[in-house]
């Protein structure tokens, strides 16, 4: 911990100037940030420790509300993030001399999309950039040159220290003697290793890195009967986004481990008791052993999270405590979650934007825009000049296809407010192109082309406008829009997705052009494969394959079945290309799987097969299953609009 | 001029332009009046031309004559009827009634899509789905709906009496429960085929319906009614299947009937050309066919086309010993043209003048072929 009391040290020498506590995944950041709090409260400075949701898209937002807060100030909603930046700064500059600011890993306060990017980004300068007049400790990656501490590595020494190992000891000492403890680097990977040999494992994986490490132990425990437990009370703590306490590990069934699960639970998954290192928590949610149980526990544990912080904060609440804030904005997360409109009515936050943050997450998380839709009507009607909240309300009730006369004018507001969005614009075009609306995207699209700055040097710019019109109107079948759209992308800001959609483009022109054979540069990979995919070499009776077409049904009719072939030159050169007419007896004969001609339908790939036999040659058909391909861009399914055409009302 | 000119369309009370660019079929309708004209048009069809525009040609002659439909119709929810559509409806006139099946356009219907970006078909099913967005939007705001069904009140177009010869209410429910219940549907026989009737004069824009459609339409109607109707855009492209003794009787000759095809898939698959297939029995039927596409730089130039001519234009190739996997040769390098790519879509297109007095001249597009033994 020196490194970070060197932080501290030089922070209080040189307020204005901030010092950096760093190291890698798992060197022990956040027990660093909370060791030079509970430090600087000892020296009689009020920390404030800035620790919101790692990785969470409102993290900067969080991170402003709470210092905020902590200063004693309020932020109403209609201040707008612009008001709480300025709130945050002016309220610490004004008390210099009497706080620390401690911020743990504000890098990790850029996820989410370009917009809660760009307000983590703000938070972190506003909190420890030029502008901070006041003593910052920043524990993170890395820092500013000439005033970084490095929090050191582990050393394999300290496998064989007594005491601090418990019940892990001897797991511990194997390891040391194993030689293997070298590349153990940071105490997470260390502690991680022991626990996986401790729960039984016979080996560590081959790069000792944590997040393998801690993908392993967690399968390890998935396995173990007395493991089981544990790995569930380590699901259920990832869904906490704050530190852990006695109280929520209880709450989650700490209580209920043995010995070895409550040492490994707390020394090596809390690092002695704050929260889940992310990459805990990420394997955590990537690696449910069972989904559906998983999908309970999660639910039930937001369910215990919503009212565990709800409690917390009507408790601070009544007696006015500044930390009351923080806690609203977790119960709002889980009630979000949940999808518990109730709940989520229960308590309010300080600012749109952590609204905003929520919606975000109940649409592109769990793709839940009913939730989303409602979570942005909440912000409109804190701040109904809030661009985000505006569009977002629109994207929703768009992406519900609901509402088209509300989405057109939400989109349009949003626009009017700010027009600076790429893809703002975009989702505006698709959805006029969705909406069977052409002219109106055509207009749309124009409006969009007079946003795109002068200066624009960011070939991302295009991607998120132009990319994004493109994959839609392909998707449509307006290829000379999509065309021109994709044109309008000058040389240089053109990218992988750029080459992706300008084929996908080319495959289907040409497919109009020629109305028959490949309809895409790359056609289904099945189909286009140079031999065989599910042919064999031999029938079954040991026949040898001697001739091989690549075939696709055209049309499926009552009395024949119309196929494009391709028969594929062995020695590379074009293949030779036919139209073969079957009636469906023959199929039916011929195929080898149950696709009878009365299920055949049109577009499926087939592999046509002849095997010589002694008296004439035996004929065999193959049908490819449907592969899901990639969108190069997702895009909504234009069916959203199509759910109420037959209740339309009758007219004669 | 490629495309029909005002003159053209104007010389006669009733104007059919049927367009058939290779891939797909649409047909727009100026119907004169006292007061200038009312239009129609009936199905849409699009597609590129080779500087990589995308043509709708039904879309540019309404542009071209300053015309907006007062009714729109998309006969079934097949991709070579809808590419476009949604520009047709927005072109129509505020009011414009919107005709379409209704019972297949809901979400559940084999419309379903799977999103499949290499997939011709997927596409092409998306441009059906947008069709209907169109029409459900439409019907949701400035248009009058009419739901194409066989009972359905007639639509008035200028003196012009539309009326719906299929789908029948019976099967369109049948297909419905089918549908619902996973079971495979031909939309062709759901298709909206319309009769058209002044005084005397009765003519048929059959749609794609094929044979159990003209069996279920000629179980509603005296047999010789719709034989005496002409002209007749023929079913389904001309495919054989689809030539009912209801409407076209191959076994005698009705000399002068004009027929209408327009060529479906753009590889030459429909019509058939070979002895007793479709074009085949068009001819018998009628004597001459017009069709709205053909490769005419494959072709002899002249007036008229013979089927032999046509026939010399596609090979047939055969494995060893197996007839049931003969492959008819569609290498670019002796077919290409049959492709419509090669074409100006503006120019793939027959116009019918309909008389007062029930005689059709017929004008055709560049690209349209007038067939005959």
């Amino acid at each position: 911990m020196t490194a970070a009391l060197d932080a501290l040290d030089a922070a209080l020498e040189e307020p204005g100037n901030a010092a950096y506590a760093v190291g890698g995944a798992g060197a022990g950041k956040s027990a660093a940030a909370r060791a030079v709090a509970e430090v600087a409260a000892d020296r009689g400075f009020e920390p404030i420790l800035v620790a919101p949701p790692s990785g969470a898209p409102d993290a900067g937002i969080a991170g402003v509300g709470t210092v905020v807060r902590r200063l004693g100030g309020g932020v109403s909603k209609r201040d707008g993030w612009d008001v709480a930046c300025r709130k945050a700064h002016d309220g610490l500059a004004a008390r210099a001399g009497d706080v620390v600011v401690v911020c743990d890993e504000p890098s990790s306060w850029l996820g989410g999309d370009r917009y809660f990017g760009a307000r983590g980004a703000e938070a972190r300068e506003i909190l420890t950039g030029a502008g901070a007049a006041w003593p910052v400790v920043v524990c993170d990656r890395s820092g500013r040159k000439g005033r970084t501490f490095p929090l050191p590595d582990a050393q394999a020494s300290e496998l064989g220290e007594a005491g601090i190992w418990g019940p892990t000891a001897s797991a511990a000492l194997a390891l040391l003697e194993s030689g293997i403890a070298p590349v153990l680097r940071t105490p997470l990977q260390q502690r991680l290793a022991v626990a996986l040999m401790a729960w039984g494992a016979e080996s560590l994986p081959a790069f000792s890195e944590a997040s393998p490490l801690a993908a392993a132990l967690a399968a390890q425990l998935a396995r173990r009967r007395h493991g089981a437990k544990l790995w569930e009370v380590w699901q259920r703590l990832a869904l906490e986004r704050l530190d852990a306490d006695d109280d929520l590990l209880k709450a989650l069934g700490a209580d209920e481990l043995d010995q070895l699960g409550s040492f490994t639970l707390r020394a090596v998954l809390l690092d002695g008791g704050h929260r889940l290192h992310d990459i805990c928590r990420r394997v955590a949610e990537e690696r449910p052993v069972d989904p559906d149980l998983r999908a309970q526990q999660k639910a039930a544990t937001h369910e215990l999270l919503f009212e565990r912080h709800y409690a917390v904060f009507a408790q601070l609440a009544a007696a006015d405590s500044a930390y009351s804030g923080d806690h609203a904005a977790e119960a709002l997360f889980h009630a979000t979650e949940l999808g518990d409109g109730t709940r989520q009515h229960l308590v309010t936050v300080d600012l749109v934007d952590q609204l905003n943050a929520l919606g975000h997450r109940r649409s592109v998380v769990h793709g839940d825009h009913l939730g989303a839709a409602a979570v942005f009507l909440r912000a409109l009607q804190a701040d109904d000049r809030n661009g985000y909240a505006i569009h977002h309300r629109g994207y929703a009730l768009d992406a519900l296809g609901e509402s088209p006369g509300e989405v057109e004018t939400r989109y349009e507001e949003a626009i009017e407010l700010n027009s600076s969005r790429p893809e703002w614009h975009a989702r505006r075009v698709a959805f006029f192109a969705d909406f069977a609306r052409p002219s109106a995207a055509r207009a749309a699209w124009a409006r969009a082309e007079t946003a795109v700055p002068d200066d624009l040097d960011d070939p991302e710019w295009y991607e998120s406008l132009n990319g994004a019109v493109a994959a839609t109107l392909i998707e449509q079948g307006e290829l000379a829009f999509a065309r021109y759209v994709l044109d309008g992308v000058p040389e240089w800001a053109r990218l992988d997705l750029h080459r992706r959609l300008d084929s996908a483009l080319r495959g289907r022109t040409a497919a109009q052009d020629k109305g028959a054979f490949v309809p895409a540069p790359r056609s289904s990979r099945a189909w286009w494969a140079e031999r065989p995919a599910r042919l064999p070499a031999r029938d079954g009776a040991g026949r040898l394959l001697e001739r091989w077409l690549a075939g696709r049904v055209e049309e499926v009719g009552e009395e024949q079945i119309q196929i494009y072939v391709a028969r594929v030159d062995p020695d590379g050169g074009e293949p030779r290309r036919g139209l073969m007419r079957l009636a469906p007896d023959v199929w039916d004969q011929h195929v080898l799987d149950d696709v009878v001609a009365d299920e055949l339908t049109p577009g499926r790939f087939i592999e046509i097969g002849s095997y010589a036999a002694e008296q004439g040659n035996v004929r065999a058909i193959v049908v490819l299953p449907v592969e899901p391909v990639d969108q190069p861009v997702p895009t909504l399914d234009p069916e959203r609009w199509l759910r109420d055409a037959a209740l339309a009302p009758t007219d004669g | 001029m490629p495309l029909p000119t005002d003159n053209q369309l104007a010389a006669a009370p009733l104007s059919i332009a049927v367009f058939g660019p290779g891939f797909g079929e649409s047909i727009v309708l100026r119907a004169g009046t006292a007061d200038g004209a009312e239009w129609a048009v009936v199905d849409s069809a699009r597609r590129e031309r080779e500087n990589g525009a995308t043509i709708n040609p039904s879309l540019k002659l309404l542009e071209y004559c300053n015309a907006h439909p007062s009714l729109v119709v998309f006969t079934h929810p097949h991709e070579d009827h809808a590419g476009g559509m949604a520009h047709l409806v927005e072109r129509a006139a505020d009011g414009a009634t919107v005709g379409s099946v209704e019972p297949l356009m809901s979400a559940r219907t084999p419309l379903q899509t799977h999103r499949d970006p290499d997939d011709r078909r997927a596409q092409r099913r998306t441009e059906v789905r947008n069709a209907h967005i169109a029409i459900s939007q439409a019907w949701a705001g400035r248009a009058r709906k009419w739901a194409l069904v066989a009972d359905a009140q007639p639509f008035l177009l200028g003196g012009w009496q539309v009326s719906v010869l299929n789908p029948g209410a019976p099967e369109l429910a049948d297909a419905v429960a089918n549908m619902e219940a996973g079971q495979k549907v031909r939309l062709n026989n759901l298709s909206a085929a319309l009769l058209l009737e002044r005084d005397a004069i009765r003519l048929v824009l059959a749609a794609d319906c094929e044979r159990a459609a003209w069996t279920k339409v000629a179980s509603r109607l005296n047999p010789n009614h719709l034989r005496a109707t002409r002209p007749v855009k023929v079913p389904h492209h001309g495919s054989k299947g689809a030539i009912h003794d209801v409407l076209i009787r191959y076994a005698t000759l009705d000399a002068g009937r004009a027929q209408v095809v327009t060529p479906f898939p753009s590889s030459g698959a429909l019509p058939r050309f070979e002895v007793d297939q479709g074009a085949d029995r068009l001819l018998r039927a009628a004597g001459e066919l017009l069709l709205t596409a053909l490769p005419v730089d494959l072709l002899p130039r002249s007036d008229a086309t013979t089927i032999d001519e046509v026939r010399n234009a596609l090979t047939t190739e055969h494995f060893a010993g197996d007839t049931d996997f003969a492959i008819e040769d569609a290498d670019p390098a002796t077919t290409a043209a049959l492709a419509a790519g090669a074409r100006d879509p503006l120019e793939t297109w027959v116009l019918l003048s309909i008389h007062l007095d029930g005689t059709v001249a017929v004008t055709r597009g560049g690209h349209a072929v007038r067939l005959v033994a």
